[in-house]
């Protein structure tokens, strides 16, 4: 047998509490997010106490810089696994989520 | 790179991982404590009393369910905590996915200590394979690869998160509870062996193991992935339990075999049929003068109104279909049904071994059971356990 990946979506339905359509999923997506925006500005967070204890001037250093283009396709594939992780309950196919890299310029 | 767990089944974890399972943790946290506190505040200071004036009172968990439903606190409350549950599998799934090929190799490792007995021919009940039970995708029992550990793997990572903490370092609290309960309580009775039924990754297995040092410990449970990475577990901890795939509802061994039969969070997710052939089985595999436990959820009858409302949430939102039935049961009858004497029966609640220690621990045993927000259930304020059993005469 090929390892298959763990599913992320359970079976069956998933239960509206709220009376219009939609809100649970949408209040499923803020809380993914906001998982995520938690994790960014903790890594961040780190990075800068890192860079401090190297003497390190972030803020102006992070301003100068500029990306490669094996850079700049890592980064695109980042902000497709975000999306990806975002819109999960709403079923977001890996497909979709392609055509939007397709789609991305780099980082302006 | 940090490890999930001290023992080789353990996962590396990102920072990335860390900060999202930190991230889920709070939340539960969040939702456990003050979106149910607000819900609760809620029923007591303004949909209880309306009912009230009406001259309608809420007089059962049904009742109270239907009334707190259209009510904001409860859809909040419901909505976020299910979006947490999904979240908690989601957040550990990434890692266990990164490693499962190593996970699996180490898993096949000859065993030292105990031994792992797999049966490919059981078949599995449906109420294991029907259900993503407690919203866990796959469950226990989907085989993702040859020689699969996933599910066990996922089952140990999401204890971190689910429980923050309140099963104990190793979650092995409830098992060290209660063999240190009946170590400190029975001090004359000593079994040479015991049997843990649905023991899933065994983590309520090995402690039996540590209190009893000189019992031969076995451990069963259906779903294979499960039984795996217990026995790696184990045995990378260096503690021998023979771990078997057995159905406990008509399990392979003789007739009074063991001096311990229990059970930690087992029955609550069978059918009432298959409780009672368990049961029956229990009795059958217990030596005369042996006993039986169940850790589990308290009893409806014993706990106050408002608490078997919150109780049942998970039975119609958690997909966990069995679990009203159950804790609506009597559950002294459950036993007197399966063979036991109903004066034999014996029921109590525990503070938390690992938590309080053994001083502490050894006074407690002999107060008077308490049935209240903290019993049974999770709480990030603490917990008191509740279990339930007989001696076999
Ligand atoms: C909630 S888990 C038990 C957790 C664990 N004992 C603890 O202390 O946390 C339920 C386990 O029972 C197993 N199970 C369900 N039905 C079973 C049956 N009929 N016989 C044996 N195991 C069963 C499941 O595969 C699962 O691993």
């Amino acid at each position: 047998m090929s390892t298959r990946r763990i599913p992320r979506k359970r079976r069956g339905q998933r239960h509206q509490f709220f009376d219009a359509d939609g809100v649970d999923e949408v209040l499923s997506c803020v809380l993914r997010l906001t998982s995520e925006v938690s994790a960014l500005s903790e890594r961040l967070y780190l990075t800068e106490r890192v860079l401090e204890a190297q003497g390190l001037n972030v803020a102006n250093e992070v301003e100068r810089y500029a990306l490669s283009e094996a850079e700049e396709s890592a980064l695109s594939a980042e902000r497709q696994r975000l999306i990806e992780t975002v819109l999960a309950q709403l079923g977001a196919s890996a497909q979709g989520a392609e055509s939007i890299e397709d789609d991305a310029g780099g980082p302006s | 790179m940090n490890r999930s767990h001290d023992h080789d089944m353990a996962v590396s974890l990102t920072q990335h991982d860390r900060s999202r399972r930190a991230f889920v943790a709070t939340l539960r946290s969040h939702v456990l404590q003050r979106m149910a506190g607000d819900l609760r505040q809620h029923f007591e200071g303004t949909v209880g009393p309306e009912h009230e004036k009406l001259g309608a009172p809420l007089e059962s968990p049904e009742a109270i369910h239907e009334a707190l439903k259209p009510e904001l606190p409860f859809k909040a409350y419901s909505s976020v905590r299910t979006s947490a549950q999904e979240m908690v599998f989601d957040v550990v799934s990434d890692a266990v996915d990164r490693e499962l090929e190593t996970l699996n190799e180490r898993a096949a490792q000859p065993a030292k200590k105990g031994s792992l007995t797999l049966n490919p021919a059981l078949p599995l009940p449906k109420s294991v394979t029907g259900i993503d039970v407690h919203l866990s995708p796959g469950a226990y029992h989907e085989e993702r690869a040859d020689n699969d550990v996933s599910a066990g793997a996922v089952y140990d990572n999401s204890i971190d998160v689910f429980a923050f903490g309140q099963f104990g370092k190793r979650h092995n609290d409830i098992g060290a509870t209660l063999s240190n309960y009946l170590r400190l309580k029975f001090p004359e009775f000593v079994p040479t062996s015991i049997l843990d039924c649905g023991c899933t990754i065994g983590h309520n297995t090995l402690p039996w193991a540590e209190t009893y040092p000189d019992a031969e410990v076995t451990a069963i449970d259906v779903a294979a992935p499960v039984l795996r990475y217990a026995h790696a577990r184990a045995e990378s901890m260096g503690v021998p339990v023979d771990f078997r795939q057995m159905n406990a509802t008509a399990m392979d061994f003789e007739d009074e075999q063991f001096d311990v039969v229990f059970s930690s969070m087992f029955m609550h997710e069978l059918p009432l049929k298959h409780i009672q052939q368990y049961l029956k089985e229990a009795f059958r595999v217990l030596k005369p003068g042996g006993v039986l436990w169940q850790m589990e959820l308290p009893p409806m009858n014993a706990m106050p109104l408002y608490e078997n409302f919150y109780m049942n949430w998970d039975t119609y939102y958690n997909n966990e279909p069995y679990y009203g039935t159950f804790r609506k049961q009597d559950y002294r009858r459950l036993l007197t049904d399966a063979g036991f004497a109903a004066d034999d029966f014996i029921e109590a609640t525990m503070p938390r071994y690992t938590f309080i220690g053994e001083a502490a621990f050894a006074e407690s045993i002999h107060s008077d059971n308490t049935f209240d927000t903290l019993t049974g259930r999770m709480d990030p304020k603490g917990t008191r356990w509740y279990g339930f059993g007989a001696w076999k005469r």
